[in-house]
C-alpha cells in the first residue's frame, strides 16, 4: 500500500489542486482538495504515513480548503467545503490548517452515526484502550499528546467510536490538536515532536497539531477493547492524584459530552450501559506531565 | 391520589448509591438516587398512593419511622413529577 510520503511535493500539490488526493483515516476515506501552501505542507508533515486510497475506493468525506475567486484572494480568505458545499463562513488563510482539521472532525461528528461517538481522546497500550473524555480545556489533548510521545498508540484525539452492543474502540488516528500554552508544554516535553502549521488568532487562540501516528500499528483498523475510562483534569492548585470515580456519574458526563448519545435514543443508552458495565472509571488530576504519563502507564499495567 | 409511571424506564445500576435512568418517552437520561429508583420500580407494578408506596417500601428500607419515610417519599415523588417521569391521577 502506498503512503502519502511517497508522493513528491509536486505530485502532492498537483493531486490536492485537482482534488484527487484520498487517504485512509481509520475506517473512513477522506478526499482532499486545496490550493493553499499550509495545507500542502501540513498534510505532508502530519499525514505522511497515512495510506493512500485508490481512485476506485468509496470516499466517505470529500473536503476542501480553498481560496477561490478574486474577492477571497484579495482579502486573504479561504473556505472549507464539504461535498463542494460551504457550511461555514470564510476564514483567514493563516488559519487554514487548523480549520481543515476542525472540518475533518466536523465530518465525523455530524455523520458516522453507526457508532456511539463520545467526545474523548482514546489511547492504547498492550492492545487495550483508555477513553479520556474531557470538557474543553481540561487537558485531555495535552495528556494525549504526551502519551503519544511516550510510546502510547493514539486511537483518536477527538472521537471515541464505539460500535453499539460492544466495548470496542474503533481507531481513528489523526494528528493531536494543541492550543495556546499546551503547544510550548509539549515542545518542552518532547523537543522531537513533529508539529504542523501554526494557526494564530483562531476562535480558540493559537492552534497547532502534532503528528500522532507514531506506533507501527497506528493505522491498523481492527477495533481494540476498552479497558478504562479516565477523566483527566489539569490543575495547578489541586494535589495530583488518580482516584476511582463512580460509573453512574461518569456515564452521565460521558453521555453529555457525546456527539450522538441523545440522537441514538434508547440504543445510545444501551451502548453506554454496555461500555460502563465493563470499564472502571478514574479521575486523573495532574499538573506535571511526566507524573501523569507515569501514572497512566502504571494504571495500564494494573488493569485486568 | 395515586402516582403512576408513564412508561417503563431503563436503568444502569452499578451499586454505587445512584442509578442512571433512561426515560424512553422523553429520551432524557437522569442520575437518580437508589431510593428514587426503588420508588419507580414499585410504581412500575401499577399506580399507588403515597401510603401504599410507604407500606411497600418500609420493609425494603428497614425504616423505623413511617412518618419520616412518608416525608422522604413525598419529596422524591414531587421531584420525579418535575422530571416528567411520574404523574398523579
Amino acid at each position: 500500500m502506498q503512503h502519502l510520503r511517497q508522493l513528491s511535493q509536486a505530485e502532492l500539490a498537483r493531486r490536492l489542486a485537482r482534488g484527487t488526493l484520498a487517504l485512509h483515516v481509520g475506517p473512513y476515506v477522506y478526499k482532499f482538495r486545496s490550493n493553499l501552501r499550509d495545507i500542502v505542507s501540513g498534510l505532508r508533515t502530519l499525514y505522511g504515513d497515512f495510506p493512500l486510497a485508490g481512485e476506485e475506493e468509496f470516499v466517505d468525506f470529500d473536503v476542501a480548503l480553498q481560496c477561490t475567486g478574486l474577492s477571497q484572494r484579495l482579502r486573504g480568505r479561504a473556505e472549507f467545503l464539504f461535498d463542494r458545499q460551504s457550511p461555514f463562513e470564510t476564514i483567514p488563510q493563516g488559519q487554514s490548517y487548523a480549520f481543515l482539521e476542525w472540518g475533518m472532525n466536523w465530518c465525523v461528528s455530524l455523520h458516522a452515526n453507526e457508532y456511539l461517538k463520545l467526545h474523548a481522546a482514546v489511547v492504547a497500550r498492550h492492545g487495550r484502550g483508555i477513553v479520556m473524555p474531557g470538557i474543553p480545556g481540561a487537558g485531555k489533548s495535552t495528556l494525549c499528546a504526551a502519551l503519544a510521545l511516550s510510546g502510547w498508540r493514539v486511537l483518536s484525539d477527538e472521537h471515541a467510536l464505539i460500535p453499539p452492543h460492544s466495548t470496542e474502540l474503533v481507531p481513528l488516528c489523526r494528528p493531536v490538536s494543541l492550543k495556546n500554552e499546551s503547544i510550548e508544554v509539549i515542545r518542552s516535553f518532547a523537543p522531537a515532536a513533529v508539529f504542523g502549521p501554526v494557526s494564530r488568532e483562531t476562535h480558540k487562540g493559537v492552534v497547532a497539531h502534532i503528528k500522532a501516528d507514531l506506533t507501527k500499528d497506528s493505522h491498523e483498523r481492527d477495533p481494540l477493547p476498552a479497558a478504562a475510562m479516565l477523566f483527566p483534569r489539569y490543575s495547578v492548585t489541586e494535589t495530583q492524584c488518580l482516584r476511582p470515580r463512580r460509573r453512574t456519574e461518569s456515564f452521565i458526563i460521558a453521555a453529555y459530552h457525546s456527539f450522538n448519545y441523545s440522537m441514538m435514543g434508547e440504543a445510545g443508552f444501551h451502548a453506554m450501559k454496555t461500555l460502563m458495565e465493563t470499564v472502571p472509571c478514574y479521575d486523573l488530576v495532574y499538573r506535571d506531565l511526566d507524573w501523569a504519563v507515569q501514572t497512566v502507564d502504571e494504571l495500564a499495567a494494573e488493569l485486568p | 391520589m395515586s402516582w403512576y409511571v408513564h412508561s417503563t424506564g431503563q436503568i444502569f445500576d452499578a451499586n454505587e448509591g445512584s442509578v442512571v435512568f433512561f426515560h424512553p418517552e422523553s429520551g432524557d437520561t437522569h442520575l437518580l438516587s437508589e431510593f428514587a429508583a426503588c420508588i419507580l420500580q414499585q410504581l412500575e407494578t401499577g399506580p399507588m398512593t403515597t401510603g401504599e408506596l410507604v407500606e411497600h417500601l418500609a420493609p425494603l428500607m428497614e425504616a423505623d419511622s413511617r412518618d419520616a419515610l412518608s416525608d422522604s417519599v413525598g419529596i422524591v415523588l414531587e421531584e420525579l413529577v418535575a422530571l416528567d417521569i411520574l404523574s398523579r391521577e
